[in-house]
């Protein structure tokens, strides 16, 4: 994918640079907002990361000036800034999602990955190693063996497999499983991945679901 | 003992009134019977002078020599002679005396006389019937030394002084009364103003900095007592709100070196052939990035709240509905510590709030129980009415408080004795934010504990009419 980064600080915006382009993007970054309007609309980016705080030109207008020409283009916010209301004023200025600082390279390129398959159809039944989950029917078997899962387990279970192979962050569990005011719980998401591992990984060969210390959880059937 | 301004200031004031008066009293009275006393003195020396001139001495025999036809002559001589006495001075022999001495028993020896005539001084007699003061006057008549005595009655002057004494003795008591009340009634209204000050005053807390007491505008003490507090207020204010900018712009400004570190660290830990410790300790520095990044929202919201910069959206919420919708998402963290986490919910307790916030109030304080309850233990939520108030009860068999901690629970960066909690994590913010909640919604919450037994958390709120 090509990416491009509108960010200020420039050891930020080096370190995203860096990581996307260790996952095989292409990164162009800008340190202002002066061209950034001029530069997404006139280069084909599949993706846009851009700071809401810059100098020369606000994000709030970068976000405009693309917005009025390209609306479909897929933008994720980065601000330094994390109160609800103004997490409510970057969507509602038309940004696709929205992180705030300090945040997980992880969880960036996870954000970028789910912009990017967005409108892709859903697969109804997932598959890691010998784990299925039927998302319709909302039942989980392994090996053969149907498992039950309480609903919060079942929709932090069907969250990791549909990015399996990917580490998500706790943050991002919390937003999809959960809702926002449960950030101040500090080990509701902890508590339900034990719960969870009990169910699906205890007794079976090969355990899925991995703690990636300081990054949050994979789940994969790849070795370590 | 403690005594309020007013009883002070009453009661200093009839002292020294009450001494004043009683000095003013003291001296007239000694005035009075100083002057009494001299023109009295004067008096009876006058009769006694005068008297002189009409004595005549025949052999033994006294008599009075007066034109009986003048009458102020005769006058005189019936005043100086109501009372007097002549003696021999040589044999002490009474030669004449007036027919009202002799009731009276002065029956003087010759020695006596003697002491009388050369001693010239007046002398105060009591008897039976008042007080009489005499002169004695040496004189010589036909060659032969005789002692004149004369008298006056003093009742006049006595009974005088004594209806001066009772008037003071009748008018002081009276005038200290009406000092006392008119001092009592002066300090309460001079004083009324600062009590209404200090209720008005207490009324002003760090949520309610911009209020101001009144100055009445009489230009008077108590206007510049109120003017002085409320500059003083002003510049409180001014000073919290800084703080408060501060404190946002602070986070604020965390939150970029913050990011550039934990990309840094991300970074370098997914390097290649990098040790399994380098890579655990890379985790760790991550892992207190995100903690001290949570702080920082905290703090956050905690700084924007109390500078009413957090808005909150009102609608009708069910709180039975949303107490039992948030033990069902905590129930597994109750589940993990074998916690039995209940809801008892009264249905229909609608209350106006916002449901996103009440939601964050009951799970900060369920989390709360369940953090300081140990394994086994039991957290139940409890949705009740009396009358036109809802309350929420939050109870669990914890480890408690003491009376000292439960007073304090609700404060900022509060952490309970680090010797019975050490293992419990949080910043202390959790419970400050849920009586934010409480109050943005017009309710409170309280704390009632028993250590070692449990503590129970209450919010009242008002009920959605």
């Amino acid at each position: 994918m090509r990416v491009l980064v509108i960010e200020d600080d420039r050891k930020v915006a080096s370190f995203i640079q860096a990581g996307l382009a260790q996952e095989g993007h292409a990164v162009d970054v800008l340190n202002d907002g002066i061209d950034a309007g001029a530069q997404a609309l006139s280069i084909d980016y599949d993706i846009v990361v851009l700071d809401l705080m810059l100098p020369g030109r606000s994000g709030f207008q970068v976000l405009r000036d693309i917005r009025s020409r390209k609306p479909t283009l897929p933008v994720i916010v980065l601000t330094a800034k994390s109160s609800l209301d103004e997490r409510v004023a970057g969507l509602d200025a038309g940004a696709d999602d929205y992180m705030t600082k300090p945040f997980a390279l992880a969880e960036l390129s996870a954000r970028l990955r789910a912009l990017s398959r967005r409108g892709a159809p859903r697969e109804s039944v997932l598959r890691v190693a010998d784990l299925e989950v039927d998302t319709i029917g909302r039942k989980v078997r392994r090996a053969g063996t149907p498992i039950e899962l309480k609903p919060k387990e079942y929709a932090l279970l069907e969250f990791l497999m549909r990015n399996s192979d990917r580490p998500v962050t706790k943050a991002l569990i919390i937003e999809h499983v959960w809702d926002i005011h449960f950030d101040s719980v500090s080990n509701v998401v902890e508590v339900h991945i034990n719960s969870l591992r009990n169910k699906i990984d205890k007794g079976f060969g090969l355990p899925l679901i991995r703690t990636l210390r300081g990054v949050g959880y994979i789940l994969t059937a790849e070795p370590a | 003992m403690k005594l309020s301004l007013r009883l002070r200031l009453a009661l200093t004031t009839l002292v020294l009134f009450g001494l004043l008066v009683i000095a003013v009293s003291a001296l007239t009275y000694g005035v009075l019977v100083q002057q009494l006393d001299r023109d009295t003195a004067d008096s009876v020396t006058r009769l006694a002078d005068g008297l002189q001139g009409y004595l005549r001495l025949n052999g033994d025999t006294l008599s009075l020599a007066f034109d009986a036809n003048d009458d102020d002559e005769a006058a005189f001589v019936h005043e100086a002679t109501r009372y007097y006495q002549v003696f021999d001075s040589a044999t002490g022999r009474l030669l004449a005396a007036s027919p009202a001495m002799a009731p009276l028993g002065l029956d003087y020896t010759p020695p006596e006389i003697e002491a009388l005539r050369t001693s010239g001084s007046p002398e105060d007699v009591s008897t039976s019937y008042g007080r009489l003061r005499f002169v004695t006057h040496a004189l010589t008549l036909e060659n032969r030394p005789l002692t004149l005595v004369v008298g006056v009655p003093l009742t006049q002057m006595d009974r005088a002084l004594s209806r001066y004494r009772n008037l003071l003795l009748l008018i002081v008591p009276i005038a200290l009364l009406i000092t006392a009340a008119a001092v009592w009634w002066i300090s309460g209204y001079a004083l009324r103003p600062l009590s209404r000050m200090a209720l008005e005053t207490r009324a002003i807390d760090v949520s309610t900095l911009d209020r101001r007491l009144a100055v009445r505008g009489a230009g008077d003490e108590l206007d510049e007592v109120a003017s002085a507090f409320n500059a003083a207020l002003e510049r409180l204010e001014h000073a919290v709100g800084e703080m408060r900018q501060f404190s946002a712009a602070l986070a604020h400004e965390l939150r970029t070196p913050l990011a550039a570190l934990r990309g840094g660290i991300e970074l370098g830990s997914r390097e290649r052939g990098l040790s399994e410790g380098a890579r655990e300790a890379a985790g760790s520095q991550l892992e207190e990035i995100d903690r001290l990044a949570r702080l920082i929202d905290q703090i956050l919201t905690q700084a924007r709240a109390e500078a009413g910069q957090i808005h909150l959206t009102f609608a009708p919420v069910d709180l039975g509905e949303l107490a039992c919708s948030v033990i069902e998402d905590l129930e597994s963290l109750a589940d993990a510590r074998s916690i039995r986490l209940g809801c008892e919910p009264k249905h229909g307790v609608v209350v106006k709030g916002d449901a996103g916030w009440l939601r964050r109030l009951l799970i900060n304080l369920v989390d709360n129980a369940l953090k300081f309850t140990p394994e086994g233990g039991r957290v139940t939520v409890r949705v009740t009415t009396h009358g036109e108030t809802a309350a929420i009860d939050v109870e669990d068999t914890g480890i408690g408080l003491t009376r000292e901690d439960a007073a304090r629970v609700f404060e900022r960066f509060f952490r309970a004795d680090p010797s019975r909690t050490s293992r419990i994590e949080g910043a202390g913010l959790g419970l400050s934010l849920v009586q934010w909640v409480a109050a943005q919604h017009h309710g409170t919450v309280s704390v009632t504990s028993q250590p070692g037994a449990g503590t129970t958390f209450t919010v009242i709120l008002p009920r959605a009419t």
